[in-house]
């Protein structure tokens, strides 16, 4: 209870999502919000269905993330690893366990514009009200999939995050949208949640290669999800 | 400085510290008010070694004096299979890591001081909590092999005294060094405490111990400019992608 108060911005202020979160569900397969399959057109659904038959096999050779390659934005966000959100006026940071990456997510109000597609893609973000809006986009599409079973994307990817607190802070939710018309027949939504560790929770060195090198799978899903 | 030190900043931490002391009484740990240590440093002036802050000699033992030696005339004949970090770019590991040539970005929060390093994106979080350190079953098996085996960053429990973070560290590997050619063991331990010396400075002391190759304690002392806020976010350095054109990963 202390530790909510501690971190509470001023009464009226914007939300504040400082703190250490972890993923409530292993997502393995995104779904859309209705729990169906989100909406690929034909040629995409083709090659998911390809990637979805290896991954199911347990060959994970279509995924550069097996061999600890970014798994980008917005898979990174729910591979089962915590990440602490660090807030401030101009920036909000994400670092995140998984091989110690990090994103950044400006909230200055500058316009958005990737030099290069990067595997984070460009982040930008505003309040409105209680929500935090995040809109990225500058993806790089030719090592990077939506879910772990190898869920396309092009570089024309679109992602706006709507992120609130709930369960009076114990709880984040953050609503989805897909925008890739050269992947599916039109925008989608997803919504992923994620527990709140306790604020001490320190982010171990994680370096996936160590991991990987001593047998260890890149992503290991039998990790427990208890917060 | 004015986008940070707006936010919450100086009031909304003032404000609720001072809930905090009201709610808690007088028992209360005090929290950190006024100015804190959230920016952006650099290491000022640049080193790539440690010396002992009253300037006498470095108190070797035998065996350290004779791997000091050795890492030296290696490097000298450019030969740094010594060195991991420079070899793969591993981790500097501590307090190597706070001899960066690059920037350092500091969060500062209730429970935790968190250093971004601009090198190879790395990570150190001292974590301020009081009472026991709680264990987290996630951190049993981590990549480190779980609590007995040392790592380059050690373990870190961190309180504050007053202004001035003070930060205990155990449980390194001897598999790294502690600056660009003094070696460790695995019995090194570190006592930091960083405090902000003025508004532009901040000042980390360290006591270094190492019964394996020091024969006493002894005292180092870096000190940090404060940069422009404008100069985090930080480009991603990948310092594999350096090592491949032709650079050390950390100069000499």
């Amino acid at each position: 209870m202390l530790a909510g108060l501690l971190v509470a911005p001023n009464a009226g202020a914007a939300p504040n999502f400082d703190g250490v979160w972890l993923v409530s569900s292993k997502v393995k397969q995104l779904k859309a919000e209705d729990g169906k399959s989100p909406p690929l057109n034909a040629q995409a659904a083709q090659a998911y269905a390809k990637n979805v038959a290896k991954w199911r096999a347990g060959d994970l050779s279509f995924d550069p993330t097996a061999k600890c390659v970014s798994p980008g934005i917005p898979r990174m966000l729910y591979l089962p690893y915590p990440f602490q959100i660090l807030q401030s006026r101009t920036q909000i940071t994400y670092l995140f366990e998984w091989n110690y990456w990090n994103r950044h997510v400006d909230m200055s109000g500058r316009k958005l514009e990737a030099a290069y597609p990067l595997s984070m893609g460009e982040s930008l973000g505003h309040f409105e009200g209680n929500e935090l809006v995040i809109e990225s986009n500058g993806f790089r599409a030719d090592n990077t999939y939506l879910d772990a079973a190898g869920m396309p994307h092009s570089e024309d990817l679109h992602v706006t995050e709507r992120l609130r607190l709930m369960d009076g802070g114990a709880m984040l939710e953050d609503r989805i949208r897909i925008d890739d018309p050269a992947t599916f027949t039109r925008p989608w939504e997803t919504v992923v949640k994620f527990n709140r560790m306790r604020a001490s929770y320190e982010i171990p060195m994680d370096i996936c290669l160590d991991r990987t090198d001593s047998g260890k799978p890149a992503v290991d899903w039998s990790r427990n999800l208890a917060h | 400085m004015m986008g940070l030190r707006n936010f919450g900043g100086s009031h909304g931490w003032r404000l609720v510290a001072t809930v905090t002391v009201l709610l808690l009484g007088s028992g209360a740990r005090a929290e950190q008010v006024g100015r804190t240590f959230e920016g952006v440093w650099k290491l000022d002036p640049p080193r790539a070694a440690f010396k002992p802050k009253d300037l006498s000699e470095i108190p070797f033992t035998p065996e350290g004096r004779a791997a000091y030696e050795q890492n030296k005339l290696a490097a000298a004949k450019g030969d740094y299979s010594f060195d991991p970090t420079e070899m793969r770019c591993s981790s500097p590991g501590l307090p190597r890591l706070m001899l960066t040539p690059k920037l350092i970005m500091i969060f500062q929060r209730p429970h935790q001081v968190a250093m971004l390093f601009e090198w190879n994106r790395l990570l150190r979080q001292i974590i301020t909590d009081d009472g026991p350190k709680l264990k987290n079953p996630m951190q049993e098996g981590m990549a480190t092999g779980g609590g007995d085996v040392g790592t380059a960053k050690g373990m870190t429990t961190g309180h504050w005294e007053g202004q001035t973070l003070v930060a205990h560290s155990t449980k390194f590997s001897e598999q790294k060094l502690l600056d660009e050619f003094i070696p460790n063991s695995d019995a090194l331990e570190l006592t930091e405490r960083i405090r902000l010396k003025d508004a532009r400075t901040l000042e980390d002391r360290i006591t270094i111990v190492d019964p394996e190759y020091f024969t006493r304690p002894w005292d180092t002392v870096l000190t940090y400019t404060r940069q422009s806020d404008k100069l985090y976010p930080f480009a991603e350095d990948v310092c594999l992608d350096r090592k491949k054109a032709g650079e050390l990963p950390l100069p000499r």
